[in-house]
């Protein structure tokens, strides 16, 4: 009895034993393994790499690189059409899924699908004594290709795409835009085309980062994302065009993913679309404290690439989701918030405010100087009335170049390494007046000489530039300080001049020797206390200084 | 009790004392924290000054940092060596050229000083991480060290392990280490690490477009003393991403506490593994 409990006593102990030494492997093993990296494709010439992870998850072999175009090529010296591979509905529009007539989302049932599809086809051809593709396994499910990922560059269709369609569709808008009715019963009528209410794809169609809204839901629910949605509108449309033997619109991979974008400035001269948008107007909001603020809508049309940069839910009115209280809609984001946010890029502030801190030009003294102070969330006093001029168009005048300022300025205060440095600073008032006048954004914003100078002499006042009484860099920043939210003067001077010059992209003035010449003689003491310890042995009278 | 017991109990009251180290008090009054170096990368201009004030400051070959000589060795990507405990490299990135230097990270748990078999590499109160001359030179610091930091010099008679040690000595005198005094943009600032990791986050919340919202050493290898803030993704400006969270000695201990426990387990291991096998022959 008394050996039977010792022993069991001592089988649980081993047991214990085991897991223990488990436990301390797993724990010594479990360091974070690095996984290899993904090889990207850029540029894949109308190459489709099947994979299907989001239906298959994790799957045995590695994926195939399809070629399409070459496909294409052998079903058309065939002397077939696309209905080979694609089904067609009676309207002759495809949603181009394959294999054709699989609708399941099984993984067994599309998996022998795709096989029996695709091998089928190439034994036939065989059969035929025609020139067919592979039917083993590694010669489509190819191991090189196991990290490869096709990336196609997006497709923008922008403003001079979307005034081609217009024109040669002659203004008529109900080929592609359309409507889902939510209330309409029966469930074939429900895309219609409204007059007036014409939308971006976006809207419905992509899901991304986003709670999904009623129509968004349906389009979710029928896996037409933004990508499914437009392949079938633009291509089902090209396709049947051609068919019809008229000019069309391209069919392969790369002609409309091409990877060129057109810049703000090559969509100058080409009209936006005309929606009845306002042009001129005030925007004035009933029961606001605020007066009201003038807004160019044909500006602001002319200088975005697209309409959703700023209507970023629907091609409405901000103050429809975006009320003075905030509605759900808006996801309570109210009219001031939608405004005057600094960190997003829909509002009017964000929006400024970026352009000050991205433009090459502006950043030179924005990037010190926010034009909205971040840390309060609020602008700058005095600068709510410049937007908010009530009934009133503004009037902008630009900045005349100033009469009495110091031509140069001898900077020696810090010279230790370095021989005295000199600032031109005439010229680099010039050249800030110059950018001001030259960008709209600016001179609404800047209107007198004041708001030149603060871009250096930053936190002066008002009065103390009319006075004459400029502070200077060392009135604030003292020499020696060295401290967390205290710049010192070396650094002030180097991060002030250097960071305008980097940011402004200037070529000048980014070597030491531009500024300042090295000066002849080293002077001793550069770090404060110079050990002279040079040499080996006496760094061991240190090393002795630690041991306690 | 007899007088024989409490003699007994008195003498081995009294040696079972002295073994057990009193805890020093006056240490326990005087905490200290964990000083810092906070390195904005988006301050650094690269002109190596840091790299020269180094050299001086702990009695190292002192580099030519002439900007001719700065072009030439800038072109590469460069790793501290034993005649180099800081070095500048420079990244290009979308948002132009970064220079970052590079050093010992001084983390919170360090690696190195757990694995060292002699406490030559330790952490001090403040910080710091230091390494002293009663090193056996079995570089198992160099193996355990995340960031490839300890460096051996295998070309020496008598081998150090070289590193940057947050200028302990000058720490000891007052003043803040060589390279942050000399840096010219203030790219490096030296604090408490409470107070850099309050400024790095000031910095970051400030400015949301100019920084990424990643202190790099906040959290890497359970924290260290060197952080990092950047404009651009760290992995693109070679720092390791791949860390993870854990500070370093922690993958270790859970085992080794375990090596005690099992010397003790094993024989009545197999003493229980006999007895089940041989049952039969026993009786």
């Amino acid at each position: 009895m008394k050996n039977k409990k010792i022993l069991s006593g001592l089988v649980i102990l081993s047991l214990v034993y085991v897991v223990l030494i488990v436990y301390g492997l797993r724990m010594v093993y479990s360091k974070p393994v690095v996984e290899a990296e993904a090889i990207v494709k850029e540029k894949p010439e109308n190459l489709i790499l099947i994979k299907k992870t989001q239906l298959f998850g994790k799957i045995e072999r590695p994926g195939v690189v399809f070629d399409h175009e070459k496909h294409v090529l052998a079903v058309q010296k065939q002397g077939k059409k696309c209905d080979v591979c694609h089904s067609f509905n009676i309207y002759g529009e495809s949603d181009f899924s394959y294999p054709k007539n699989i609708k399941s989302k099984d993984r067994k049932t599309l998996m022998n699908g795709f096989h029996d599809s695709c091998i089928g086809c190439h034994k036939e051809n065989i059969k035929a004594d025609r020139k067919s593709g592979p039917i083993t396994c590694a010669e489509c499910h190819k191991t090189e290709n196991e990290k490869l990922v096709l990336k196609y560059p997006v497709v923008e269709f922008d403003f001079y795409l979307h005034d081609k369609h217009n024109k040669k569709l002659k203004n008529d808008c109900s080929l592609c835009h359309h409507s889902y009715d939510l209330e309409e019963k029966d469930e074939s009528l429900r895309l219609v085309y409204e007059k007036g209410k014409e939308e971006s794809c976006y809207y419905c169609h992509d899901f991304k980062n986003k709670e999904l809204t009623d129509i968004q839901k349906v389009s979710f629910k029928k896996g037409l994302d933004i990508k499914t949605a437009s392949h079938r509108q633009c291509i089902n449309c090209h396709l049947l065009e051609k068919e019809k033997g008229n000019e069309a619109g391209p069919l392969k991979c790369v002609e409309c993913h091409t990877g060129k974008y057109k810049t703000i400035a090559d969509l100058k001269d080409i009209p936006r679309p005309n929606r009845d948008q306002p042009q001129k107007t005030f925007i004035s909001i009933e029961n606001a404290t605020m007066k009201e603020v003038f807004f160019d809508h044909t500006y602001h049309e002319k200088n975005h690439k697209s309409c959703r940069e700023c209507h970023h839910y629907a091609l409405r009115s901000c103050s429809d989701c975006h009320t003075i209280e905030g509605t759900k809609e808006g996801k309570f984001i109210n009219l001031s918030q939608a405004m005057h946010s600094a960190f997003s890029k829909e509002s009017c502030v964000g929006c400024h405010s970026s352009i000050a801190n991205k433009n090459k030009d502006c950043a030179g003294c924005h990037f010190l100087i926010k034009p909205v102070n971040i840390e309060t969330m609020s602008p700058k006093s005095n600068s709510c009335s410049k937007c908010h001029t009530g009934k009133t168009e503004p009037q902008i005048r630009e900045i005349s170049k100033p009469s009495k300022v110091k031509d140069k300025i001898k900077i020696d205060i810090v010279a230790k390494e370095f021989e005295p440095a000199d600032l031109p600073h005439l010229k680099i008032i010039n050249k800030l007046i110059d950018v001001s006048n030259n960008s709209k954004l600016a001179t609404y914003f800047h209107r007198d000489m004041n708001t030149i100078c603060v871009g250096c002499h930053h936190n002066t006042q008002k009065t103390e530039i009319t006075e004459n009484k400029v502070p200077l860099c060392r009135s604030c920043h003292y020499k020696e300080s060295r401290s967390l939210n205290k710049t010192g003067l070396v650094s002030a001077y180097h991060r002030g001049c250097l960071g305008c010059h980097e940011v402004m992209k200037l070529e000048k003035g980014r070597k030491c020797s531009e500024c300042h010449k090295e000066s002849a003689k080293r002077p001793k003491e550069i770090i404060t206390e110079k050990n002279d310890n040079v040499v080996r042995q006496n760094k061991e009278k240190i090393l002795n200084v630690w041991h306690p | 009790m007899n007088r024989r017991a409490f003699l007994k109990t008195l003498g081995t009251a009294v040696i079972s004392s002295s073994l057990i180290k009193v805890k020093d008090l006056k240490a326990e009054e005087h905490k200290t924290e964990f000083y810092g170096i906070l390195v904005d990368t988006t301050r650094c201009i690269g002109c190596r000054r840091c790299e020269k004030a180094c050299a001086e400051a702990n009695g190292l070959p002192i580099p030519d940092i002439s900007e001719d000589k700065n072009k030439e060795i800038l072109k590469n990507i460069r790793n501290t060596s034993p005649t180099q405990y800081t070095v500048v490299n420079k990244y290009e990135t979308e948002k132009g050229t970064v220079y970052v230097p590079k050093r010992c990270m001084h983390c919170n748990q360090p690696g190195c000083a757990a694995a060292c078999l002699v406490k030559a590499m330790r952490k001090r109160e403040t910080g710091h991480v230091t390494w002293d001359l009663n090193c056996i030179g079995c570089r198992l610091c160099m193996i355990s060290c995340p960031f490839d930091i300890p460096k051996f010099e295998y070309d020496k008679a008598i081998p150090r392990i070289q590193k940057c040690n947050l200028c302990y000595d000058r720490f000891k005198k007052g003043l803040v280490p060589a390279c942050v005094e000399v840096c010219p943009t203030q790219a490096l600032t030296f604090g408490t690490r409470r107070d850099i990791l309050m400024e790095a986050k000031r910095r970051i919340s400030n400015n949301p477009d100019k920084y990424i919202s990643h202190i790099y050493g906040e959290y890497e290898a359970g924290g260290t003393s060197h952080i990092y803030i950047s404009a651009v993704p760290f992995e693109k400006i070679g720092f390791k991403t791949n860390i993870g969270l854990e500070p370093y000695p922690k993958y270790s201990t859970g085992f080794l506490y375990a090596v005690p426990f099992i010397f003790v387990l094993w024989p009545l291991a197999m003493l229980g593994f006999r007895k089940a096998t041989r049952k039969d022959t026993e009786e």
